[in-house]
């Protein structure tokens, strides 16, 4: 029976799409509903896997042979579970909060918004119970189609210029670079299942030295979603979408599926043995390393909230893979875990971007001055989330980026650290000046935030979601077993 | 079960005379819907009990020319039966389109589409070379009437072209044929095994025997008639020739290419680079277009050069890969030419740019559209992906540069869907002409519903088509 919750899982808020667009503008709250009871199911089933996999139980389910070592077929393990946990969690809160970001505003399409995002999930949910590379494939692609609804929603020019661009990027990377490693993947091993340890034997790695560097690095850059530079400029074109969406979209499920899928090729079709055996382990360092710092120095140049966010993510995606990369205990522990705590942390400031959008109708970090006195519970947040990103201790991100570190010193290469030093200092400079405006600058007209208060729909969820970075900063433990547990 | 195949090859035939003879047009119409229907029950019957293993069976043989060996047989086996159902399949759609378009004289028309299917039908299930050719070649007048005197614009010169190339390039087939009697002694498609020739000798053959097929598929630079025999022809026929007419093509290297492996080892890479580049090339054709129907007749022209590059790569992979594909193609590409008339028929333009901004107003007609798209474009779990990955897997098998050249055309193909699904539903503003369009219903829904659910189940379950093909990754030439 336990077998079949993936799939419960995943089908819930298929289910849920096709009932909300059947039910339509004509009844809204009845359509809501329908998003957080779907969610709260898809969370009770991802929950409820839980204990059996912790007490070490096989949870595998094959729907169907395609082709020879070509299945559609699912299984449970501890770095899925920990994307899945968090994914559905935060669809709940996210609908909550979509709730009142979407209709303080009287956004068009909204049952088409609820639709696609409870496909979208459904895709996220698929690509982290996926057991072989085929069946990720289908979900990775079936995300890149449900959101662009979701990116393009204005419809107006900038709408669909940012979800061509969405699109084309996924779409091509996915063709080009995704498509042919697969298939070479195929003809090299014959399957395409996950296995611990990777699917290259030694024999296979000595014989193709060449062509499965060159099929890394498609891995690499096809799974597009990581964002890894220079080929990531669709995240930020992504951001004209409603905030919810990049909220969820482009904080936890959207652009972790992409790290996701990346770490999944790093662990388990290559291998730490086959990528260090290929001279790969350098450059994935390397590359990342130079995106962590890149984007954050972009990200200091940005005024409008959304894009600074943005190449804020685009760093903090590379963390993941950059911990992963590193093939030692506490690298890949750090590395899973920062999905996990930065999507937390991400996805309040994200919340409050949009929150301040909807109540005050700004987008600029430079007229921020003295919101805080307004918005007190939404600047709150925020400032819980900025020492979260910035890696205090006691918070989330301190968790990951301890982990990190840790795991830098223990393949002995110093300079890692290094990187997550600056790194910090940067998420530092370009986060605590938005504090610092928020509650400690008076406004140049005082007057002009003399109409906004506070919008309780979009506060509670992004209070709720800053008090996690707290919890999870304190008891960590949770997801740091399931990791354990899969590492072992 | 002889009767049952007796009864799905004739089928056509009767009902096509019948026509002829009695001329009468309500009648007509409700022969012409029977007989195909009778043929494709009658083939979907048969291909749910056939091995789809080891040779030709349910075999109907007449004997006709002793001294040549040569009898009046049928069969069929795991190649010929998934063309035989899509043959059927698509002369319904053929047919019912037709009749939703005002056509003049219409006996004469729905008698030459029987005849046409017909012999279409036994050129697929023939089993020896002799009545192969025979049907190869008796396929082109009935094409050449509908064509010239059924299609728009300068159809004469259409259809002219379409006759020559096709007629001119047999003379390679017929050779082909004339060479493996000569060194086998028999015209049946066994003898192919036990040719007594030296490699250079195997060579020439095959390549006649390719010159030939690839005119029909056709490979650049032998696509002169494709453009104005798609174009300008009516619909319905545009839609047999690249759905069932360009597959015979296919069919034909199937059938020989498996027992010329030792050539494909010496030259198999230039065919195979020759095909992708007519693949890229179509593609980049398709890209210019803003006329939907010449589109679709670049993309058609564009995805048989992947499907016989892998056809061509002398693995098992490719070459199930083609037969997949041939069947994936032959529906996809009907659907997506019924789609273009549908537009012709309510704005009286193929244009994609007078269109757009159509999302919201035909829900039925926009979701289908995105299906076949996605389809085509090689979306995981559906049918086109499974060709699409055994294919590649070919390539790639035979080389890896080939397989590279290959994803770059496969890439071309979903930025040029896409920018017609963009086009057509969601660039805004919409132009007056959107609000021409009506969705679809009736009949019609029937249709794309077929189209889409076989377009989902062969993502799962291809071997339907292929059968369970244990040993996949072995190459059988070697």
């Amino acid at each position: 029976m336990i077998e079949f919750l993936p799939l419960i899982a995943i089908s819930v808020s298929v289910m849920g799409a096709i009932l909300i667009v059947l039910i339509g503008d004509r009844n809204p709250n009845l359509r809501e509903s329908i998003s957080v009871i779907a969610g709260i199911i898809k969370f009770g089933a991802v929950v409820s896997l839980v204990p059996a996999f912790l007490q070490g139980k096989e949870i595998y389910l094959k729907v169907a042979t395609v082709l020879p070592g070509l299945d559609l077929s699912f299984r449970v393990d501890g770095l899925g579970l920990l994307f899945a946990l968090g994914a559905s969690f935060l669809w709940i809160i996210t609908t909550f909060y979509s709730i009142g970001y979407m209709r303080g505003l009287r956004e068009h399409a909204q049952t088409r918004y609820f639709a696609c995002f409870a496909l979208s999930l459904s895709s996220a949910i698929g690509i982290s119970f996926a057991a072989n590379l085929f069946t990720m494939f289908i979900f990775y692609e079936a995300l890149t189609i449900v959101t662009y609804p979701l990116v393009a929603h204005h419809e107006d020019r900038e709408g669909l210029e940012g979800g061509r661009q969405y699109v084309f990027y996924l779409l091509g990377t996915a063709k080009v670079f995704l498509l042919s490693a697969i298939v070479l993947t195929y003809v090299l091993t014959g399957t395409l299942e996950f296995k611990k340890g990777g699917i290259f034997t030694p024999e296979l790695v000595r014989n193709n030295t060449l062509l499965l560097q060159i099929m890394l690095i498609f891995y690499l850059y096809g799974f597009n979603k990581s964002a890894i530079m220079p080929i990531h400029s669709w995240l930020p074109a992504a951001m004209v979408a409603p905030t919810p969406v990049s909220a969820l979209l482009h904080a936890v499920a959207v652009v972790k599926a992409g790290v996701f899928t990346v770490s999944r090729v790093l662990l388990n079709v290559y291998g730490g043995d086959a990528i260090k055996a290929l001279n790969m382990q350098d450059f994935i360092l390397f590359i990342t390393s130079f995106t962590i710092i890149t984007a954050s120095l972009i990200a200091m140049t940005r005024d409008d909230f959304k894009a600074r966010l943005a190449f804020s993510t685009v760093a903090n995606l590379s963390y993941i893979i950059i911990g992963v990369a590193m093939f030692s205990p506490s690298g890949i522990l750090g590395g899973i875990v920062h999905i996990t705590m930065h999507a937390f942390s991400k996805i309040t400031m994200f919340f409050v971007a949009g929150a301040v959008y909807v109540c005050a109708h700004t987008k600029k970090i430079s007229e921020l001055d003295g919101i805080g006195k307004k918005m007190p519970i939404t600047m709150f947040s925020f400032a819980l989330a900025t020492l979260s990103m910035v890696g205090i201790p006691a918070f989330a991100g301190f968790i990951s980026k301890f982990n990190l570190a840790l795991g830098a010193i223990e393949i002995s290469k110093p300079e890692l650290v290094g990187v997550f030093v600056v790194s910090s200092f940067l998420n530092a400079a370009y986060f605590i000046p938005v504090v610092y405006r928020a509650f400690f600058r008076e406004p140049k007209n005082p007057l002009k935030w003399v109409d906004v208060k506070e919008n309780l729909f979009c506060a509670i969820p992004l209070f709720i979601t800053s008090l996690f970075t707290v919890i999870l900063g304190l008891y960590p433990n949770l997801p740091i077993i399931i990791i354990r547990s899969m590492l072992q | 079960m002889m009767e049952l195949l007796s009864l799905a090859i004739i089928s056509p035939l009767l009902g096509g005379l019948l026509i002829f003879l009695i001329k009468d047009r309500r009648f007509s119409k409700f022969i012409s819907y029977l007989s195909s229907l009778i043929s494709l029950i009658a083939f979907f019957v048969l291909f749910l009990n056939f091995e789809k293993t080891g040779g030709f069976q349910h075999v109907i043989s007449l004997e006709w020319i002793p001294a040549w060996r040569v009898n009046i047989e049928f069969g069929l086996d795991k190649f010929n039966a998934p063309f035989a159902i899509l043959t059927s399949l698509i002369s319904i759609v053929a047919i019912h389109l037709s009749l939703r378009t005002a056509i003049e004289r219409v006996e004469n028309y729905l008698s030459l589409i029987l005849l046409l299917q017909f012999t279409v039908i036994g050129f697929y299930l023939s089993t020896n070379l002799f009545l192969f050719f025979i049907f190869y070649e008796a396929m082109l007048p009935p094409a050449f009437f509908l064509i010239y005197r059924w299609g728009t614009g300068d159809s004469y010169r259409a259809a002219f072209k379409f006759l020559i190339y096709t007629f001119a390039f047999s003379i390679f087939l017929f050779i082909g044929i004339i060479g493996v009697f000569m060194a086998a002694g028999s015209f049946s498609f066994e003898s192919l095994k036990e040719l007594n020739l030296s490699l250079q000798d195997k060579t020439l053959l095959y390549l006649a025997f390719f010159l030939a097929f690839a005119v029909k598929i056709p490979i650049v630079p032998l696509h002169g008639w494709l453009r104005d025999a798609y174009y300008l022809s009516p619909t319905p026929i545009t839609i047999f020739m690249s759905a069932v007419m360009g597959k015979m093509g296919i069919y034909g290297l199937l059938r020989v290419t498996p027992y010329f492996s030792d050539v494909l080892l010496e030259i198999g890479w230039a065919i195979i680079l020759l095909c992708l580049i007519s693949f890229i090339y179509a593609a980049f054709l398709a890209l210019n277009q803003r006329d939907m129907k010449l589109l679709f007749s670049y993309m058609s022209l564009s995805h048989v050069g992947i499907i016989t590059a892998g056809l061509l790569s002398g693995t098992l992979q490719g070459l199930n890969g083609s037969l997949l594909q041939s069947i994936n193609h032959g529906v996809l590409a009907a659907s997506f030419f019924y789609l273009a008339e549908i537009f012709k028929r309510q704005t009286k333009s193929y244009d994609m740019d007078r269109l757009g901004a159509l999302s919201k107003r035909v829900p039925v007609l926009v979701f289908f559209t995105f299906a076949f798209v996605m389809a085509m474009g090689g979306f995981p779990g559906l049918s086109y992906f499974n060709g699409e990955i055994l294919l590649l897997s070919g390539i790639f098998r035979h080389s890896v540069i080939l397989g590279f050249l290959a994803i770059i055309g496969v890439a071309i193909g979903v930025v040029y869907l896409c920018y017609f699904f963009y086009r057509v539903f969601l660039k805004k503003p919409g132009s007056d002409m959107s609000l021409l369009v009506r969705d679809v219903r009736g009949f019609e829904f029937v249709i794309f519903s077929v189209f889409f659910i076989i377009t989902l189940y062969l993502g799962l379950n291809p071997s339907f088509v292929i059968g369970q093909v244990e040993n996949i990754f072995t190459y059988y030439g070697r």
